[in-house]
């Protein structure tokens, strides 16, 4: 009699018990975050934990999505299946002026580079005219360095001819020399240089240093929606990442290591990424009008941008992740200038 | 008499496709205006129209056009070059029919958009690649209704020819096997033109620079909906056209005898 | 005009015999023996219940079939294959629909030793023969049945055959039409004088038509009986004469039609 009780009791206990977990993860927000598998500070700062404080806080998942590259990523934030993505400038660029987004920061410099055959003659980019020059299109990163690179030397789109293929695909186009030259991003220049069978013409400080000398690489932009009813939550997210920079400046073979892990990349191709200057980190992850304007300045006049379209920036949050991560541990400098 | 009319009655069978249009233009219109999406997703039909009017004036839309139209009429052209004497051949006789059919049937499933990875790795950048892919597409419609055009027919026919002289079998094939398989062949060749205008849409969204696949593809990277659309109502516009273009030379071809 | 023929020839049908093998080894005799001397320029009709074989006699003489046994001959010639000399006019026309009226009829005509305003000339006086010289530059589908049927018969006497074989010509016509078709027929046999091999299973057609009917029997096919039709034409079908031929036929036809289904006939396969 007294049993048949008890384990009523249990019964009920347990399924008060489900219905309330459930009814705690319903209520659990899922923050879509868009990535792409490069070296992004954000695979640290998950690997690290960083993300885990944030989400005990605010009851939250930070769940990651992979994108290919920038377009589809962009795709699926239009579509409202992402609160936040980190992605090229190109895209990022676009997508804040596009689409109700917001620019947060800028997580990774560089990351852009012009390759050539191990045995190609060509000194510089002035040299490309009239070659085949592999691109991912006129929405990534490396398009409007490109134009800007031709525009030095006098060039235009005109003179050489595009050939538009995937990230990844171009050192290897460029290796098997189905092409003259190639632009692209990192790691996928890493792999190539790594390869010995491809070397750089140009990198992109060279061509267009718009931040701290160097040129734009990556940024992580946020969703208008989520960033109006969540600026606490953007605020720690971004200082994650600052953060996760900290620890790649101060372990950087450990920070290869980790990647190397999640994104599949090779430790060593990672580490001659960094050691050669091909992804460069910074604390100063701030988007400052200065450095939009000037980037977007150059979209519009490659018709990538309309005259009309407008990036929405907001370097409140990351000026305030520098200002807290600066004043807190031991920070790193960074590895060049 | 009848020929007054005429103009106007043409006119009057394009109405149901004008209506139609109209529709679709004020349902999309009416969506915009109630759900107000971004304009990078749905943009009204109004943004869709200046587009097409800057892309027209900059000579993009034509240049497209040109590149993908060129590259299918070329592989279609191929495609009827190799297919229409194997398919004449394979009709009339059995042991070759034998021989080659296997290869068909198997290679034939595989649709001409997977072979867009393929065709990228073999031909490298170039266009053969992207003629390649239509190729595909246009061949096997082509081969099988010549084949089936010969089987088809009538076996009455043959035996009036050669009562009225057709001596040999090689005089019997050129004036009635040929010119009565010519019906199949021409549905054939009209069916070849729309998967091949499909297919190097989908190998342009892939791998190309220029072309109305290409036109898409870039508008999807840069968030341009307008582009976008503008790509896939010419597309569209396009199609029917040349649909319409050859149903009207299948008739004439019919009715005129020759 | 052209000078070949000026009458039909004489075919002779010299113990023809046909078999065929089943896929199951079996042989079944489809036709035979069967042995028919076709004067010069007679308008012979065969007739003969379904499934007798008619059809693939008719099938022999054209050439398209060859016999188990036995041969064709014209004049003294063994035929050898389809010719132009033996020509045909078929149950559906078979005219071909990518040519217009004028070069269907022209088809045969396609020799060197015929230029082509020659062509157009006999095509077009053949046309005219069956009252269809306006249809010259239509094409096929714009004819009725009827008119298909007088188009075929135009085209197979242009080539200006020695023997005209015609297999159930007007059997998918409607009754006015196919009176008017036998009629025409009968005036343009009475120019030409050509030798006229007819199936058909009308008794009634038979009798308008023939010089002699043969009647067949159920498979084999063989000759079962004769008759001469001496009366002269148009013959009237309502005639007590033409009636007891038709009851005497009809007999022996029903006859041969009961032994399709009969227990112990071979089923036709």
């Amino acid at each position: 009699m007294n049993l048949t009780r008890l384990r009523c009791g249990w019964l009920l206990c347990t399924v008060l018990l489900a219905v309330c977990t459930s009814r705690i993860a319903a209520a659990q927000e899922v923050i879509n975050y868009g990535v792409q598998p490069d070296t992004d500070p954000s695979f640290i700062a998950k690997a690290l934990g960083y993300f885990t404080p944030i989400e005990k806080k605010y009851n939250v998942k930070v769940e990651f999505q992979q994108f290919a590259y920038g377009a589809p990523e962009n795709q699926a934030m239009a579509a409202g299946a992402l609160q936040i993505a980190s992605a090229g400038m190109g895209p990022a660029t676009i997508a804040v002026s596009r689409l109700s987004a917001t620019l947060v920061a800028i997580n990774i410099l560089e990351q852009t580079a012009i390759l050539v055959p191990i045995d190609s003659t060509m000194k510089s980019p002035c040299e490309l005219k009239g070659k085949t020059v592999a691109y991912p299109g006129n929405g990534s990163q490396q398009y409007p360095l490109l134009l800007k690179a031709l525009a030095t030397c006098g060039l235009g789109v005109g003179d050489i001819k595009l050939f538009k293929s995937n990230g990844p695909d171009i050192p290897i186009l460029v290796e098997n020399k189905a092409v003259d030259a190639g632009i692209t991003w990192d790691p996928s220049i890493s792999v190539g240089l790594a390869s010995g069978k491809v070397r750089l013409l140009a990198k992109a400080e060279q061509i267009m240093p718009i931040m701290g000398g160097h040129y734009i690489g990556n940024g992580v932009y946020v969703q208008n929606a989520f960033l109006q009813k969540h600026p606490d939550i953007t605020q720690d997210l971004v200082t994650a990442n600052v953060e996760a920079i900290n620890y790649i400046l101060c372990h950087p073979d450990a920070a290869a290591k980790l990647w190397s892990e999640q994104i599949g990349i090779p430790e060593n191709v990672i580490a001659l990424s960094m050691k050669q200057g091909i992804s460069v980190y910074s604390l100063d992850v701030v988007p400052t009008k200065k450095t939009m304007d000037a980037y977007a300045k150059f979209l519009k006049d490659a018709e990538i941008l309309k005259p009309t379209d407008s990036p929405k920036i907001d370097p409140s949050f990351a000026t305030k992740s520098l200002h807290e991560v600066k004043g807190g541990t031991t920070t790193c400098a960074a590895t060049r200038a | 008499m009848a020929s007054r009319f005429a103009p106007l009655a043409k006119a009057a069978r394009a109405l149901p496709f004008v209506y139609a249009a109209i529709a679709i233009v004020v349902v999309w219109q009416l969506v915009v205006s109630v759900t107000k999406p971004e304009p990078s997703v749905l943009p009204p039909p109004s943004a869709v129209v200046i587009a097409f009017g800057h892309l027209l004036r900059n000579g993009e839309l034509g240049v497209d056009t040109a590149y993908s139209l060129a590259r299918v009429v070329f592989a279609w052209l191929l495609s009827a070059v190799v297919a229409i004497p194997l398919g004449l051949l394979m009709g009339s006789s059995q042991r070759l029919e034998r021989i080659v059919n296997p290869f068909v049937e198997l290679l034939r499933p595989i649709s001409p958009l997977a072979w867009i990875p393929m065709a990228i790795l073999w031909f490298g950048i170039g266009e053969s690649g992207k003629i390649f892919v239509v190729f595909i597409g246009t061949f096997f419609p082509i081969l099988l209704s010549t084949v089936a055009g010969v089987k088809e027919v009538d076996p009455v026919l043959l035996h009036a020819g050669r009562v009225f002289g057709c001596t040999s079998r090689a005089t019997l094939f050129r004036r009635v096997v040929v010119p009565a398989a010519m019906p199949s062949v021409v549905v054939g060749l009209r069916v070849a033109f729309g998967t091949g205008w499909a297919a190097i849409i989908a190998a342009e969204l892939v791998a190309a620079h220029t072309g109305l696949g290409y036109l898409i593809a870039n508008g999807m990277d840069v968030l341009r909906a307008d582009l976008v659309l503008v790509g896939m109502i010419a597309i569209g516009v396009l199609g029917f056209l040349f649909d319409a273009f050859f149903r009207y030379a299948q008739r004439r071809y019919s009715r005129r005898g020759r | 005009m052209m000078g070949t023929n000026n009458t039909g020839k004489r075919l002779r049908i010299d113990r023809l015999t046909k078999t065929y093998d089943t896929r199951s080894g079996e042989s079944i005799a489809a036709l035979g023996p069967i042995s028919v001397d076709v004067k010069s320029s007679e308008f012979l009709v065969i007739v003969g219940p379904t499934g007798c074989g008619k059809s693939t006699l008719l099938q022999i003489l054209a050439g398209f079939l060859k016999p188990t046994e036995g041969q064709v001959l014209v004049g003294d010639e063994p035929i050898t294959g389809p010719s132009i000399d033996r020509s045909m006019v078929f149950q559906s026309y078979a005219l071909f629909p990518w040519l217009s009226v004028l070069e269907n009829v022209e088809f045969g005509l396609q020799r060197k030793e015929i230029s082509r305003r020659q062509r157009s000339e006999i095509a077009l006086h053949h046309l005219r023969m069956v009252g269809l010289q306006d249809f010259a530059n239509k094409s096929v589908d714009e004819l009725s049945g009827g008119m298909k049927q007088r188009v075929a018969i135009a085209r197979a006497f242009a080539v200006d055959p020695s023997i005209m074989l015609m297999d159930e010509p007007f059997g998918a016509l409607d009754a006015l039409t196919r009176r008017l078709l036998q009629r025409e027929l009968l005036r343009i046999w009475h120019e030409q004088q050509r030798t006229v091999v007819f199936i058909t299973h009308s008794v009634e057609e038979a009798i308008f038509l023939a010089d002699r009917i043969l009647v067949m029997s159920a498979r084999p096919g063989r000759i079962r009986a004769e008759w001469n039709v001496t009366a002269s034409r148009p013959r009237d079908v309502t005639s007590d004469e033409v009636r007891q031929l038709e009851r005497q036929i009809y007999a022996l036809l029903d006859e041969e039609l009961l032994k399709n289904f009969a227990p112990g006939s071979r089923t036709p396969e």
